[in-house]
């Protein structure tokens, strides 16, 4: 009992650093974004968001929109599709596959 | 004062006193479409590379409370030319060259067509069937309340395919619209309204800008989030000329009003409002996340419908008088509530947003 309400109390603490969970750089900007939004620290790389508290059709819209700026990408009609937002590992992909497909 | 703030002035100048016309007549008189397309404001939101002015969120903001200050139908119009240019720039590579120059022109003006009899808060619900067909897509439904409905030459329509929501780009001429203007409705009354009926319509399947399935998450829902932002400065706007006529009203004949607490308790409560509605609008400008454009224009639309009413109050029965503009924004200054998110849609997604940071760690 008294261990689960440290754990719950250090919470953020105790979970290890994103650095470690990711397996790219873009990957980690997308979590730092995701573990600042939700104020979550434990989020893993290929957890299903939209199955996360609270997220709606908006937090997808917000997704596309930080994904397009932050790297600096155009997301084609067929690519706006929810499944490449779905997780933090999906959206890395699809950035990875747009800068291919660009060159970059 | 820069350049966009004096070629508002000047518009203001020349057509504020004809708005309560234009909203007794029930249209926007085509001298004033162009008046507003020959400043080059319709391609406020395309690229300069396709003859658009494209301008920057701060600067296209003060245009939108710039226009709101004069009449909320015209700056629905730059509302909804924008939002569907915005969409086509970022969404519609292929329709870059069809579109975007005539629409910066004024040529051609846009609406968006989402909302139905079965469909409003939830778009999801819409049953407007787009459908494959030789030769392209067949957009078969009715579609209500469409801001510049009656002279739109382009549609962006919100249709749904078995395989979810798309959203389609759906020329005028394309045969098989009708179209039945609205008149007489609470407010917006030159906004050219009109219910807009698609049987059969048959358009190149290239039209369609989403995929199925993400045509409401990400293509409509991006332009209602566009235009949530336009809206959101067009009440500022408002609110702002209803405080100025109800600070000149009070200080006028030797400042009789003004001396009364009460009425200054109004006029420091709009003060505030307005100064409140036009920082979040600057916030949500620097921050672009769908959940701060909604704030601003939650935030925006209540403050437009409580500025207004307490303007007709300072003014008196001279705020009531046919043709003023108090009344007017009054009256229009209640739907901005409801378009683009009504504020109860827009407290549910605001309250998820807050909700969200609050979850995850409860639940692991
Ligand atoms: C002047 C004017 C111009 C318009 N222009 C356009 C246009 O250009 N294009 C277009 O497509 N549409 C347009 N509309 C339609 C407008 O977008 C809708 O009226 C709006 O989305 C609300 O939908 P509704 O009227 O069907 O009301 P409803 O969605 O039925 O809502 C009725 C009430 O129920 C509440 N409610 C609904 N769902 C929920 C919920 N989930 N949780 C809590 N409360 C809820 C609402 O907040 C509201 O108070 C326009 C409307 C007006 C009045």
């Amino acid at each position: 009992m008294a261990t689960a309400i440290l754990d719950e109390y250090l919470g953020a603490a105790l979970q290890s650093p994103p650095e470690g969970r990711v397996s790219n750089d873009v990957e980690l900007e997308i979590m730092r974004y995701l573990e600042s939004e939700f104020e979550d620290s434990g989020i893993d790389r290929c957890a299903d968001i939209f199955a996360l508290g609270y997220v709606n059709s908006l937090f997808a819209l917000e997704l596309v929109t930080f994904v397009e700026r932050r790297f600096d990408i155009t997301i084609g009609t067929d690519d706006l599709d929810l499944d490449n937002f779905r997780s933090v590992e999906a959206m890395a992909r699809l950035v990875g596959t747009i800068r291919a497909a660009a060159g970059r | 004062m820069n350049a966009l703030a004096q070629d508002l002035r000047r518009f203001a100048e020349d057509h504020a006193a004809a708005a309560g016309e234009w909203d007794r007549a029930g249209a926007l008189p085509d001298e004033v479409v162009r008046a507003v397309a020959a400043r080059g404001w319709l391609g406020a939101a395309v690229p300069d590379t396709h003859g658009g002015r494209r301008l920057d969120p701060v600067s296209f903001g003060e245009l939108c409370a710039g226009l709101g200050g004069v009449c909320s139908s015209l700056r629905g119009l730059l509302t909804v030319q924008s939002m569907v240019a915005d969409v086509i720039a970022r969404r519609g590579e292929d329709h870059h060259r069809a579109w975007l120059p005539d629409l910066a022109a004024g040529r051609v003006i846009a609406a968006l067509a989402a909302t139905e009899d079965g469909a409003g808060s939830d778009l999801a619900a819409v049953g407007t069937r787009v459908e494959p067909v030789p030769g392209g897509l067949r957009i078969s439904g009715r579609k209500r309340w469409v801001t510049f409905g009656e002279t739109a030459g382009l549609y962006l329509v919100l249709g749904v395919t078995p395989r979810g929501p798309t959203a389609v780009l759906v020329p005028r001429d394309a045969g098989g619209i009708t179209v039945e203007p609205v008149r007489g409705q609470l407010g917006l009354r030159a906004a050219m309204i009109a219910h807009v009926t698609f049987d059969g319509v048959v358009v190149p399947a290239a039209h369609r800008l989403g995929a199925a399935g993400a045509g409401l998450t990400h293509v409509v829902a991006a332009a209602l989030d566009h235009g949530r932002y336009s809206v959101a400065w067009g009440c500022v706007g408002m609110a702002r000329a209803c405080l100025d006529l109800s600070a000149r009203h009070a200080v006028a004949r030797s400042g009789r009003l003004a001396q009364h607490q009460l009425v200054r308790r109004l006029v420091t409560d709009m003060v505030a409002g307005v100064t409140t509605a036009r920082l979040l609008c600057e916030h949500a400008a620097g921050h672009p996340r769908p959940d701060r454009t909604m704030l601003a224009k939650y935030v925006a639309a209540r403050t437009a419908a409580q500025v207004t009413r307490d303007a007709v109050q300072v003014l008196g029965a001279a705020g009531c008088a046919p043709g003023h503009p108090a009344e007017r924004f009054f009256r229009d200054a209640k739907l901005m509530q409801l378009i683009e998110g009504t504020d109860e849609i827009c407290q549910t997604h605001v309250c998820d947003a807050e909700f969200r940071r609050h979850a995850t760690r409860g639940a692991a």
